[in-house]
């Protein structure tokens, strides 16, 4: 799993699982973000730029079928997946609760770039901490269920 | 900083400032990239419908596998036969339930829309992002959906469509931020507007008078005022009532009749 390849499958399938599997399994129309769960794994694995770039691929996927907004998942993801490749060189050897904080900043940071284009667009969202709170908690157990997939003991370059 | 690195910096840097400059022009979905997108999904199509009946068979196999190792040895074909008739029992309740929900769309076809032109879609992908509440459906442009096309569901209406393909479509649910439909309460014939605030269960209704007649239990529907819609079909219930910011205007939450979180087909009203 270090080449983009099998990342970009990932994503492909996160995206796809997303958009049809998951929907009846909503907590007040929240689902587990899979394709983050992937963008933040291949960063753990693969460092900041690579992450970066998966991170503008799956949010660019995400941008294009939802068809508003363009830009804004792409952002969020991008920074997030940089910002996961940082994290992982500094918290070097790897302790288990590297993906639960690397979920928790790609979210943050996610959520930071949504609420700033909706308060923007002028759009509200009723209870925004509370949504992004069980979008949290409904993400992290994916990230150890897909971490076997791309761990890798030794240290990204 | 080495040379590679100052470029990549100036890239991602560059990427920034593209995609916030992306984000601004493409706010509304008139402005939106809803041809590109409508070409994705169509692209996608096959791909959703694919990954749809995929999980459908891998859970049935789970299903009936589950029960059959969790038989004991002695009676495992026995048990196996019960696994795979319990399968057979959940899918004909699956069916069952298909069918009442499809019975009541006609229904609602038959009554409050008897005047316009509908077509049946069936759901085939759900927004993939949390924030947006999108779904996608297996009818575009060649079966005569528009862009602002409003979509029912048994219970009221769900949403209306905003990007349409060939053969799928894009629909704003009710819950979606950006979503405003023109509505009343049906006793009292107090109108304002349905908003969306991003949370599947409540809907924000804000009137247009300060003394709105509005309580508890009162049944929203569409006013019909904007022309594009049909007067009188159900949207929600009213939950609470309160004043707005600055107490200048009255406004509910509202909880949608229709259950947005198990469309499988919706009906689009043609205009």
């Amino acid at each position: 799993m270090d080449g983009p390849w099998g990342p970009a499958v990932f994503l492909l399938l996160a995206f796809l699982l997303r958009a049809t599997a998951l929907p009846p399994l909503a907590i007040d129309g929240v689902t587990p973000d899979l394709v983050l769960t992937v963008v933040v794994m291949a960063a753990l694995r693969q460092g900041a730029w690579r992450g970066a770039a998966f991170g503008l691929f799956g949010g660019l996927l995400e941008d294009i079928a939802t068809g508003r907004l363009l830009g804004m998942h792409a952002l969020g993801l991008m920074l997030g997946g940089a910002a996961v490749g940082l994290l992982r060189r500094r918290l070097y050897p790897d302790p288990w609760f590297v993906p639960l904080l690397g979920v928790f900043l790609a979210l943050l940071l996610q959520q930071i770039v949504v609420a700033a284009t909706f308060a923007l667009a002028h759009f509200g969202v009723h209870d925004f901490p509370s949504l992004a709170l069980i979008e949290y908690i409904y993400t992290t157990p994916f990230a150890y269920i897909i971490r076997p997939v791309f761990y890798r003991p030794e240290a990204p370059a | 900083m080495p040379r590679r690195g100052v470029l990549r910096l100036y890239l991602a840097v560059v990427l920034v400032l593209a995609l916030v400059f992306l984000e601004s022009v493409t706010v509304h979905p008139r402005l939106s990239v809803s041809r590109v997108s409508g070409v994705v999904n169509t692209v996608l199509l096959p791909l959703e419908l694919g990954t749809h009946s995929a999980v459908q068979w891998v859970a049935g196999v789970v299903y009936s596998v589950g029960g059959a190792f969790s038989a004991e040895q002695e009676n495992i074909q026995l048990r196996t036969q019960v696994a795979r008739l319990q399968s057979q029992v959940a899918s004909l309740q699956a069916v069952q339930g298909q069918n009442q929900r499809l019975k009541k769309l006609l229904k609602l076809r038959q009554g409050t829309l008897k005047k316009f032109h509908t077509l049946a879609a069936p759901v085939v992908g759900r927004s993939p992002v949390n924030w947006l509440d999108q779904i996608v459906i297996a009818a575009g442009s060649n079966q005569g959906i528009k862009y602002g096309d409003p979509v029912l569901s048994y219970g009221g209406m769900v949403g209306r469509v905003i990007a349409v393909g060939g053969q799928s479509s894009t629909v704003m649910l009710l819950p979606d931020p950006e979503s405003a439909i023109g509505a009343m309460v049906a006793r009292s014939g107090d109108a304002g507007v349905l908003e969306g605030n991003g949370e599947a269960s409540t809907l924000k209704m804000q009137f247009f008078a300060a003394g709105a007649n509005v309580r508890r239990g009162d049944l929203i529907v569409t006013s019909g005022l904007d022309g594009t819609l049909p007067p009188g079909v159900p949207l929600g219930r009213v939950t609470t009532t309160g004043q707005g910011d600055f107490g200048l205007v009255h406004q509910a939450d509202v909880t949608p009749l229709a259950n947005l979180d198990r469309l499988d087909t919706v009906l689009v009203v043609l205009q």
